[in-house]
């Protein structure tokens, strides 16, 4: 009697796991066809660049200003050159409010010696509700620079601050210790301009700073780190932006906008709350809420991807950084997905309710416990002679050369349609990663993801700090 | 499982492992070649660049042209096709001459009309870098193409161009609402064509889609003129809010008394975001006749409105320091907060506070009551700091005279607790010491309520 239970429950799991492979895969592959049906028809509509200053000098007039909202939590170190990056961004109208959330570095005293500020009585226009406001600078010498001293309330609420201080009607929520490309703003305007009354939302595309050359705020040479850790992430996100949220731009399903770069129409974030500051992923959070409040009222709402906004950013060296980020995004998965559960399978949401959510919920938050659960199942069936090596063997391979194709796809897709490493040698340290993060690497996350997953379900969450190095400069 | 099908499965794991690496090498190979090209050609193009500098006589030009291979006269088209686009005066001329001269010109020509999609919207683009006329008209029979990234490219060769030949091409493409096309690309291209001429685009108002209005709208707002005032007239009662407040930017760049009549009619618009564009466009007209109109918006309900009044009394006036206390005197404890935030972010307080050591005695008068009415109003804790930071220690002990003698609560305290901070000035922080033992402590009970 034993062994015919275990048979079914080995047969259950057996096509537990081939369903989650065939969903999984086959999704993937159809995102991956239409992120490259989508990554080649925005590269041939950016190389006509339908806001061009250069050909139209009256476009520099009309264009929508834009406000950046840089939160700042103990970032003395790279505060002042990421200001000075986002004052160099080509953009003609834009104003800077940096937001220190309760720093208790020299993170404000930095910016009043840099950019000569002083305490002005400026009030917000807005009315989200934030922590209180301890001070408000304004700069004798760059006329576009707000500072705001705030108690802590973690980034969220510095972003609702930031919001609340905003007075054009596009805002971009960045991170305080990322480098902005100087093009990067028109290209993620662009595309709201291309539609302007659906649009309310643009995210750009991540990319790891270590290792490149770091000059006046500017990545003058981007090179890769010679770092395991460094180099995996930035397979990680090719794969995760150009052979995922380009197809997901697509058909209106995207759910994540960096929260390095991530453009947004302030009055549709007003109207549906601003940032929600109890939850630890809150640009989802916020992306979510906007797909909801859109597809509730047939508004019509889209969230787009921009691949050539390019947000540089500095990535965990250590695998202890790294898993601590991790950790991190799966906990405020947990929660975001929890909080919007009524959206799973219900039409009425379109493609974010009918797969994006389903699929972050099956795939993302489930993954870990399906593929723990193979690992550990697998081998006590095959010892007792219920699953034959055979089986084993080709699941195993299938999934390394899935994996692998999709990692090669997106890496491909970067150095054809919008190459920034262009050494050889970088190129080559990509694909022979791509090929190595299935032994080891991809084990090491799932386990994080498991810990995170546990860590939500019994209530052990926490925000947890990163520690900066700053930017290497061509001095270093 | 039988040992021919192992080998099987086995040869399977081991094709997909070979395939893996295979796709892997491929993938670097060819990244590695399409590397070594671009090094090649780009040096390939700095020598060309070199033989350029300076600009080469035609003879010259035509030399070298006829000695270089089919490869390096790509790269040369592109590098005139460059100067053609960037440079000025002689050099520019002279490139577009031999482009024309040469027969690249009449490829693009050719290419705009028979061309492959790709090739069109390339032609289309190269030919707004050189101003011919045949290239105009090209440019407008192409504004019908049926591939949307060829009309993109003809809206902004017509927009850079700045031909009014190219106004039908341009109007084609507005009545037609291609989404390809922002609004704003096409009515920035309108706005080049019709400098000195916004009659020709002044019909688009009329129009019946509302995009096309907007783009009209929005054209004219960059070139209108007292030509285009009957249409703007007749606009400001489009339905649509958008087009309304693209026709109050519109008005503002007519500087007459209908337009302002026209202006106020829009400031007191239900639509708040059209409320706003008014109160813009009165800011840039700089008119003292739009005063009363500008000060009612900043008692709006909407804040976005009663910022843009205070911008616009700063455009009008220049944040003069007088007008301070008239909104202090006259206005809500909510418009006179509105005017000092908004100003105070264009660097009000700091330009004030300077007034202090000017030698121009009205100026600097006002710049003192001003002072006064702000501490009278309670809003000392910029004041204070200022006390603190502003470069100048003439400057910081007079505005500190002018602190303690106005009684107001923790303004002494605020003082004294500079004294510790760093960068406070030796001699400021003795005045502070001999303020401070003058006179006694206020406490806030001490004080009436700070009401406007």
């Amino acid at each position: 009697m034993p062994i015919s239970w275990l048979f079914q429950l080995a047969w259950v799991v057996k096509v537990l796991v081939l369903g989650y492979f065939i969903s999984l895969n086959g999704l993937c592959f159809v995102i991956l066809f239409l992120s490259i049906c989508w990554c080649r028809r925005y590269r041939r509509a950016a190389d006509v660049q339908a806001i061009d200053f250069d050909a139209l000098e009256k476009l520099e007039k009309l264009v929508p200003p834009v406000t950046l909202v840089v939160p700042a939590y103990n970032e003395e170190r790279v505060i002042v050159q990421s200001v000075r990056s986002l004052l160099g961004i080509t953009y003609p109208s834009i104003e800077i409010v940096a937001v220190s959330d309760g720093s208790t570095d020299g993170t404000i005293e930095e910016l009043i010696r840099s950019f000569s500020l002083y305490q002005a009585d400026v009030r917000p226009s807005g009315a989200l509700a934030t922590q209180p406001v301890r001070a408000v600078y304004v700069s004798a010498i760059e006329p576009r620079l707000v500072v705001i001293d705030k108690q802590n309330g973690g980034k969220a609420d510095a972003l609702n601050t930031g919001i609340n201080f905003c007075q054009t009607p596009y805002f971009l929520a960045m991170d305080a210790d990322s480098l902005v490309e100087p093009e990067a703003l028109t290209c993620a305007v662009r595309v709201i301009l291309e539609d302007p009354e659906r649009v309310v939302a643009v995210g750009g595309i991540v990319r790891g700073v270590n290792g490149s050359i770091v000059d006046a705020g500017r990545v003058r040479r981007p090179s890769l780190q010679w770092n395991f850790w460094v180099i995996i992430q930035m397979v990680e996100y090719l794969r995760s932006f150009l052979a995922g949220r380009a197809g997901w731009s697509l058909i209106n399903g995207l759910l994540i906008v960096p929260g390095a770069f991530g453009l947004f129409q302030k009055a549709a974030c007003v109207k549906v709350g601003g940032y929600s500051t109890d939850t630890v992923t809150e640009d989802l959070e916020l992306i979510l809420r906007l797909h909801r409040y859109a597809r509730d009222r047939r508004l019509g709402w889209r969230v787009a991807f921009a691949p050539d906004a390019v947000c540089w950013t500095e990535m965990p060296t250590t695998a202890r950084a790294l898993g601590r980020q991790r950790k991190r995004w799966q906990e405020g998965l947990w929660q975001t997905l929890s909080r919007h559960s009524d959206m799973y399978f219900q039409p009425r949401y379109g493609v974010v309710g009918m797969l994006s959510v389903p699929h972050h919920v099956l795939h993302e938050l489930g993954g870990p416990l399906v593929e723990l659960s193979s690992l550990l199942l697998f081998p006590v069936f095959y010892s007792l002679g219920l699953v034959n090596w055979e089986e084993l063997a080709v699941y195993l391979a299938l999934a390394f050369f899935l994996g692998t194709l999709f990692s090669l796809a997106a890496i491909l897709l970067d150095q054809v349609l919008f190459p920034r490493h262009r050494f050889p040698r970088d190129v080559l340290l990509l694909l022979a990663l791509s090929l190595l993060e299935n032994f080891g690497y991809r084990q090491m996350s799932m386990y994080w993801r498991l810990v995170a997953s546990w860590n939500y379900l019994f209530g052990r969450i926490s925000w947890r700090v990163s520690t900066r190095t700053g930017f290497a400069t061509r001095a270093e | 499982m039988s040992g021919a099908s192992i080998d099987l499965l086995a040869q399977a794991v081991a094709f997909l492992a070979v395939f893996t690496l295979g796709i892997s090498v491929a993938v670097y190979l060819l990244m590695d070649l399409r590397h070594r090209q671009q090094l090649q050609r780009q040096a390939r193009r700095v020598t060309l660049a070199a033989h350029l500098i300076p600009p080469l006589t035609p003879q010259a030009l035509h030399t070298l042209w006829s000695r270089c291979n089919r490869a390096s006269r790509k790269i040369l088209e592109e590098i005139l096709t460059d100067r053609c686009r960037l440079a000025e005066g002689e050099e520019r001329s002279g490139a577009a001459q031999f482009l024309m001269g040469i027969g690249i010109y009449d490829r693009w020509l050719q290419e705009i009309r028979q061309g492959r999609k790709s090739r069109r919207a390339q032609a289309a683009r190269k030919l707004g870098y050189v101003h011919d006329r045949r290239g105009v008209e090209a440019l407008v029979a192409a504004a019908g193409d049926s591939y949307a990234l060829v009309r993109l490219a003809v809206a902004l060769s017509l927009g850079r161009l700045k031909d009014p030949a190219g106004l039908p091409g341009l109007i084609h493409l507005a009545q037609g609402r291609t989404k390809t096309i922002p609004d704003l690309t096409l009515a920035a291209a309108l706005a080049a064509c019709a400098e000195g001429c916004s009659s020709l685009i002044a019909g688009l108002l009329r129009a019946p889609h509302v995009q096309t209005r907007v783009i009209g709208a929005w054209a004219l707002s960059e070139v209108a003129d007292e030509t285009s005032l009957p249409a703007l007239s007749d606009a400001i009662r489009d339905p649509d809010p958008e087009v309304r407040a693209k026709v109050a930017r519109a008005l503002g760049r007519v500087p007459e008394e209908r337009s302002l009549n026209l202006l106020s009619a829009l400031a007191r618009d239900p639509v708040p975001f059209v409320r706003v564009r008014a109160l813009d466009a009165l800011g840039k007209q700089k008119s003292s006749a739009a005063e009363p109109l500008v000060l009612g918006g900043l008692d709006d309900h909407m804040p976005e409105v009663r910022n843009r009044a205070a911008a616009a009394l700063r455009q009008i006036y220049g944040m003069k320091a007088g007008l301070i206390a008239k909104v202090h005197a006259a206005g809500s404890r909510r418009s006179f907060n509105t005017l000092i935030s908004e100003w105070e972010r264009a660097g009000f307080l700091h330009t004030l506070v300077a007034g202090l050591i000017t030698r121009d005695w009205v100026r600097f008068v006002e710049t003192q009551e001003t002072i006064r009415v702000l501490i009278a109003a309670g809003m000392t804790q910029a004041l204070v700091n200022m006390v603190l930071v502003f470069p100048g220690v003439k400057v910081r002990l007079r505005l500190l005279r002018l602190l303690v003698a106005e009684p107001r609560a923790n303004v002494m305290a605020d003082l004294l607790a500079l004294i510790g901070r760093p960068g406070c000035d030796p001699r400021v922080a003795q005045a502070i010491r001999k303020v401070a033992v003058m006179s006694p402590p206020i406490s806030s009970a001490d004080i009436k309520s700070d009401t406007v």
